[in-house]
């Protein structure tokens, strides 16, 4: 055989395959448009601005999810004592997985947080808001939702918190302000289990306002990242927002965009971010479900954040860097993280995350 | 019942293919066009194997994924052409044990569907390719990812910095690092093929 024909024959077959095999990969980018979610399904259930991500993709799958889950909670008044964010009192900020009822939402909230639920509470509470990731809603007027891709199977922590434990029933025993819009049910309708849903959430006991919801790009599951704002003691607007990224998508994704899951998610969250009002300061926290402390998704939100505070090398779930906390303020604004405020809850309180807290002081 | 009708309908087309592959239908040639299209595709499958890993830490993640990938997919070609060339039934047995390899990965995906969700053909074929892919090189793809899930785990148990993530990447690196030396040390194993394929180079010194 003649190599050189060999090679003018065969290298053109292969090098097709070869080019395929790279175009698959170049035609994959790793952010999605996002957009003013006006038309989407669960715009109509709720007065919190909608943005969504914008693919015929994503709008299907987020639209055809959102069908199995029950109205957003928006009350964004406390029902109890309205807390005082005073320029000598830093607003503590939390952030938390709690495992879908694994974690002891009321016993966190009164030892970690200083919040009252007994409801004998003589003086007005801290100025502190929760940003809850698997919080979920028990209730009988969620929609029926058989079986199927659009149903993830129930998530059933052992030991597990009572039925009025869920994140609703707990902002109303507490008097907290709260903001919910749910990603997802959990389980399918059963007559042996509870109608529930779950999602991030917004717990506060200082008034909340401007509340949105942002449609992530969808990977492998929908989910919602929530937002709502307070107001500092210097009048300047503090958003506040709480984001699930999800762990993995298919096999098939996965190859096709590079393990870029994450990225692209939290790319859409930052392109939904800006297509909304601006604020003097903005922190987002959550559980981004990241591997590894140098992964890019992180890298990337440090840029678009640069006063977060340093990673301390401690893991919230396991040894896995899931779960942070990232800020940024305007030059003007004299909003900034308390010095070492910043930490890891060693207390789990029943939940597979340990919670993150950090302390936001108001210069003025 | 789903998982079973999963198993024939992807078992057929490799199970016909591969045993094409090894019967004396297949001219010279072709040997050496299969040879270069299963090594180039087993290359840059196990080149974005392990580049998915490490990659996901890198600003240009595309970009680092796509070298990685387009590197294997050339050591693979280079060295699936070659062995196709001039030892044919060589490139045969490749090709059927890729088809094994297929059909391990399309049968560890079954067995994963009640585990996993959601779940679909597609994960299944996508299984079926990277079992394919390892299953053409299967002793250098099980010494790679051995060696370096072994580096991985020690390292793992000794230093605080390096978690459970890397050494999974470590692994995967390995596997492709030994999958694509397999390749090479096929291609290369005959002592006559260095005089098939001229490769010379001139340094230009003293002109």
């Amino acid at each position: 055989m003649n190599i050189s024909r060999l090679f003018d024959r065969g290298t053109a077959v292969c090098l097709t395959i070869q080019a395929l095999i790279v175009a698959s990969l170049a035609g994959c980018a790793t952010s999605s448009p996002m957009g003013r979610g006006d038309t989407a399904a669960c715009t109509a259930r709720t007065t919190a601005i909608w943005v969504q991500a914008d693919t015929e993709r994503d709008r299907a799958l987020n639209d055809a999810w959102c069908s199995t889950v029950g109205e957003p909670v928006v009350s964004l008044e406390p029902a109890g004592n309205e807390a005082v964010w005073e320029a000598d009192h830093p607003l503590l900020v939390a952030v938390w997985n709690s495992e879908v009822g694994g974690g002891d939402l009321v016993v966190f909230l009164e030892q970690e947080l200083g919040v009252s639920c007994s409801g004998q509470a003589r003086h007005a509470p801290p100025p502190v808001v929760l940003l809850l990731q698997e919080a979920h809603r028990t209730s009988s007027d969620l929609p029926d939702a058989g079986p199927g891709r659009t149903v993830p199977w129930r998530i059933e922590p052992s030991p597990r918190r009572g039925a009025d434990d869920h994140m609703a029933a707990v902002a109303d025993r507490c008097g907290l302000a709260v903001f919910y819009a749910p990603s997802a049910r959990n389980g399918a309708s059963s007559k042996d289990v509870p109608h529930e849903d779950k999602g991030n959430a917004i717990l506060s006991t200082v008034p909340l306002t401007d509340p949105i919801a942002i449609d992530l790009p969808f990977e492998v599951s929908r989910k919602v990242a929530v937002a709502a704002t307070v107001v500092a003691p210097s009048g300047s607007r503090l958003r506040l927002v709480s984001v699930h990224l999800s762990v993995g998508t298919t096999l098939p994704r996965m190859l096709r965009h590079a393990n870029t899951t994450r990225r692209r998610q939290a790319r859409g969250l930052l392109q939904g971010l800006e297509l909304v009002d601006a604020v003097d300061a903005t922190i987002i926290a959550g559980d981004f479900n990241t591997w590894a402390a140098g992964e890019a998704t992180l890298d990337e939100m440090r840029r678009h954040f640069p006063q977060s505070p340093d990673w301390d090398g401690n893991g919230t779930r396991g040894s896995f860097p899931v779960d942070h906390i990232f800020f940024r303020a305007n030059p003007t604004a004299p909003l900034d993280i308390v010095p070492d405020s910043y930490r890891r809850v060693d207390d789990p309180y029943g939940s597979d995350h340990h919670a993150r807290i950090v302390a936001i002081r108001d210069r003025s | 019942m789903r998982g079973a009708l999963m198993l024939v309908v992807i078992a057929v087309p490799l199970v016909t293919a591969s045993t094409l592959a090894s019967q004396e239908v297949l001219t010279e040639e072709s040997r050496a066009i299969l040879g270069a299209a299963l090594g180039s595709f087993s290359g840059g499958t196990l080149g974005l194997a392990a580049a998915l890993e490490p990659c996901s830490r890198t600003e240009s993640t595309l970009l680092c994924a796509r070298i990685a990938t387009a590197t294997g997919t050339a050591v693979g070609l280079v060295a699936g052409a070659a062995l196709g060339n001039d030892h044919g039934s060589a490139v045969t047995d490749r090709a059927r044990s890729a088809g094994y390899g297929a059909l391990a990965g399309v049968a560890l995906g079954v067995g994963l569907q009640p585990f996993i969700q959601p779940y679909g053909w597609t994960d299944a074929l996508a299984l079926a390719a990277v079992g394919g892919a390892i299953g053409a090189v299967p002793q250098g793809s099980a010494w790679g990812a051995g060696v370096g899930g072994a580096v991985g785990l020690v390292l793992w148990r000794t230093w605080p910095a390096f978690d459970a993530p890397d050494a999974a990447a470590l692994a995967f690196v390995g596997l492709a690092v030994g999958g694509l030396t397999e390749w090479i040390a096929r291609a290369t194993e005959d002592p006559e093929r260095a005089m098939a394929m001229p490769l010379s180079v001139a340094l230009p010194i003293g002109r």
